[in-house]
């Protein structure tokens, strides 16, 4: 009813204008405080104001997922992303499908942020954290601002609607619930590293809370931008239908460029901690990852960089613009004019030494990071230069990223069983020995079995040892502990609990090396061919035969799916069936032309048989691609072991969230 | 249930040579739809790119290499149908780029160590 959705949309209204308030007073707090009596009057004050913003956001956010599942429609959100035919679930998934919505998610993710970290207790933070958390409220504003004035999703519409659009075709499976969420949180996230950063710029100073600070959020930041990363590449795999789960799509790279200073800094602070280097560095690596979330998000927008993610653009571009100008040169120009703070250097005794090797891999991590900056923007900068957009395809980044990742792989491996300080050469020879020769061994048995290519044997090699030389730590610090324990199943525990920053690093670069096998086997040695078939018609590919039976279809009467309709095609090997698999496509009442293609896939931890169908006539003659991806499974299984790792070493004890003075 | 709907390719009855199509598919790897922005032919549904597949196979079965039959479709709708970057022209500036991203950080490695074994000696 049009009334209710009046209330409703006064009510939003409202509660974005309470917070944007609310935000305006506690930032005029934060910089007002000047003597060290004020400062922790100020910060209770902020803290309630915190708690303020984050209701006025909860409640805004709450309102909209309310006007989408009862189909308010005199909302003209609600009339652009969603339909009285979605279930309820996808009709909340239209809170991320338009610009609006997302904005709405990304301000409450860094209230939420804000709302936690303005909960630490220790004295010697609140002192400091007044910065911390007065620079949040400033990038809350920020966003706030567009969404208030510019692109609110509380506009009414100027007539009255009975029925909606609906979500975007694509939109419309069980991955896209959870990977916009999770992508748009652990973007937002970055804030947090960004406004301890920075605060730590402002005050000319760091001290140790600050520093572990700083550290759990780079780590919280990480984990949830991986998992949002993995999931894409899951819905990539599983929807797309061309085999593949990584495109380097120019929003793609938006997504992974700010992990790249997220890892380095993880990297970076022990350096810092153990040599005094890379003060300014470590504060920049702080900023670097919100900016280039800021990057992202003005890229999506402003339709910079087009691609087939951009259907939200807007011409909200140039107000991103200046808040990713701001975000690079704030910073910039603090640290110029002399915001660092005091390092002490220590001694460093020796090459062969755990220093040297996260120099090593940091540096590499970096050129990794400005390939696909470059990749990225050349685009743009082509235009700008000739008039005529050159687009960079997936290509050429598989032939630069992919030497540089296994030359990061390697190293990685190599300096695993390094120690701190100094590493005597005897025993580094004698850690590497034994994962070294089994890694040549496997390797030259992957040659044998066929696989081919400098590039993608050392791949094999670099994943299999990274995977061989971590666990070979591990097995050495479970056999080396004396303490004792009850159960042998504590005992290999014991690592972790000791040293849970280290052993589930561990866990991650076990992932990582992992997910590179899958990665490896499932692209370089993928079988793949396309048959033109009628029905009855029987085909082979590699070790397994198929048997096209004929066209399937039904009328799912939900989602706005009009039919989804496609191939029976049996999988055989060794002239036993193994599975039936049903791929085809789904059409939309809104986008009769727009088919969304679905995937069957056999799958084991073998190997992947992945089958798609381009299409069909009327006399069932049907064109079907067959692709068999070896070990691609290994790439999901590696993705888990690297969130599992990063949880391990976020649960170290330093870590706690909630510490009292 | 059957169903009868038009295709999003015309498909014959006839499956074609099998290396002719394996030859066919690594052609497509490396071609892009010339219309949508960054999609591969080998996926793409339009009517263009189907036309594009059928005449890959058909100058296949002619005899024409794969390095002819790419080159013609350069010349026919430009270097941007190519999924890969040659190194010439503009694109020399991103080459330039990727080898600066890889030596200036791999030289930083080496003049930081130094610095630090001479600060330590």
């Amino acid at each position: 009813m049009p009334e209710i959705a009046n209330i409703l949309g006064v009510a939003g209204h409202t509660a974005l204008g309470v917070t944007l308030a609310s935000g305006v007073l506690c930032v005029l707090l934060g910089i007002s405080s000047k003597t060290a009596a004020d400062l922790a009057v100020t910060y209770r004050r902020q803290q309630n104001l915190i708690i303020l913003i984050f209701i006025g956001l909860a409640v805004s956010l709450s309102i909209l997922v309310y006007s989408l599942v009862t189909d308010q429609f005199a909302l003209k959100y609600v009339v652009e992303h969603s339909s009285t035919q979605m279930q309820v679930w996808y009709k909340i998934a239209s809170l991320y499908s338009g610009q609006a919505g997302s904005l709405l998610i990304w301000t409450f993710a860094i209230s939420l942020g804000t709302l936690l970290l303005s909960r630490t207790r220790t004295a010697s933070f609140q002192a400091r954290g007044l910065n911390a958390i007065t620079i949040l409220t400033i990038i809350i504003l920020a966003f706030l601002f567009p969404l208030t004035f510019l692109s609110s999703p509380f506009e009414l519409t100027s007539r009255i609607f009975t029925e909606g659009i609906g979500l975007n075709p694509l939109l419309v499976d069980p991955t896209m619930l959870i990977h916009p969420p999770t992508l748009l949180l652990g973007l937002a996230s970055t804030s947090i590293p960004f406004a301890i950063s920075l605060g730590m710029i402002v005050s000319k100073t760091s001290n140790v809370e600050w520093s572990r600070s700083l550290r759990r959020w780079t780590l919280i930041s990480l984990l949830i931008l991986s998992a949002g990363n993995f999931l894409g590449a899951w819905w990539a795999y599983t929807v797309l239908g061309w085999g593949g789960y990584w495109g380097w799509d120019p929003v793609e790279n938006c997504a992974i460029l700010p992990l790249i200073p997220l890892a380095v800094l993880l990297h970076s602070k022990p350096l810092q901690e153990r040599l005094g280097l890379f003060h300014t560095w470590n504060l920049m690596l702080g900023c670097l990852p919100f900016v280039l979330a800021i990057f992202g998000t003005f890229n999506v927008r402003s339709g910079l960089i087009t691609s087939v993610h951009s259907f939200a653009e807007s011409d909200i571009g140039p107000y991103f613009l200046g808040l990713l100008a701001l975000t690079l040169l704030t910073p910039a120009i603090l640290l110029a004019l002399g915001g660092r703070g005091h390092s002490v250097m220590h001694n460093y005794d020796s090459v062969l030494s755990r220093e040297t090797g996260l120099i090593i891999n940091n540096f590499l991590l970096l050129s990794i990071g400005l390939v696909i900056l470059g990749g990225t923007l050349f685009p743009v900068a082509s235009e700008l230069a000739n008039g005529a957009r050159i687009v960079v395809g997936p290509l050429f980044f598989a032939d630069t990223v992919g030497p540089l990742l296994t030359i990061l792989l390697i190293f990685m491996a190599f300096t695993a069983p390094l120690v701190w300080t100094k590493t005597l050469k005897k025993y580094y020879l004698q850690q590497i020995k034994f994962p070294i020769i089994l890694a040549l061994l496997i390797s030259v048995f992957a040659v044998i079995l066929g696989a081919n290519g400098l590039i993608n044997c050392l791949a094999i090699f670099a994943g299999v040892f990274g995977v061989l030389i971590h666990l070979f730590e591990i097995c050495r610090a479970i056999t080396k502990d004396t303490e004792i324990t009850s159960s042998p199943y504590d005992r290999v525990l014991q690592p972790f609990k000791r040293n849970p920053r280290r052993y589930g690093g561990y866990i991650a670069h076990i992932g990582l090396a992992v997910m590179a096998i899958g990665i490896i086997s499932s692209t370089a040695y993928e079988s793949r061919n396309r048959f033109t078939v009628e029905p009855g018609d029987s085909f082979a590919l590699g070790n397994y035969s198929f048997k096209y039976q004929g066209l399937w279809g039904q009328k799912p009467g939900k989602n706005g799916i009009e039919i989804e309709a496609g191939t029976e095609v049996t999988l055989m090997e060794n002239n036993e069936i193994v599975s039936v698999l049903r791929p085809g496509r789904r059409f939309f009442y809104a986008a009769p032309n727009q088919p969304v293609a679905i995937v069957d896939i056999d799958t084991n931890l073998i190997r992947d048989v992945y089958v798609f169908t381009q299409g069909w006539d009327e006399k069932q003659v049907a064109e079907i691609q067959i692709l068999i991806k070896p070990l691609v499974q290994w790439l999901w299984i590696g993705a888990g072991l690297y969130i599992g790792g990063v949880l391990v070493s976020l649960s170290a004890k330093d870590n706690s969230l909630l510490k009292n003075s | 249930m059957s169903v009868s709907l038009s295709g999003t390719t015309s498909a014959t009855a006839q499956t074609p040579d099998g290396s002719i199509e394996i030859q066919a598919l690594a052609i497509e790897n490396q071609l892009r739809c010339p219309v949508c922005v960054n999609e591969g032919l080998t996926t793409c549904a339009l009517a263009l790119c189907n036309d594009i597949k059928n005449s890959i196979r058909t100058q296949l079965a002619n005899g024409r290499s794969p390095d002819n039959i790419l080159l013609f479709f350069e010349e026919s709708y430009g270097t941007q149908i190519r999924s890969g970057l040659a190194p010439r022209g503009f694109n020399l500036w991103l080459w330039s780029w990727t080898i600066a991203s890889v030596i200036i950080p791999t030289t930083a490695i080496f003049l930081i160590i130094n610095r630090l074994r001479s600060g330590t000696n």
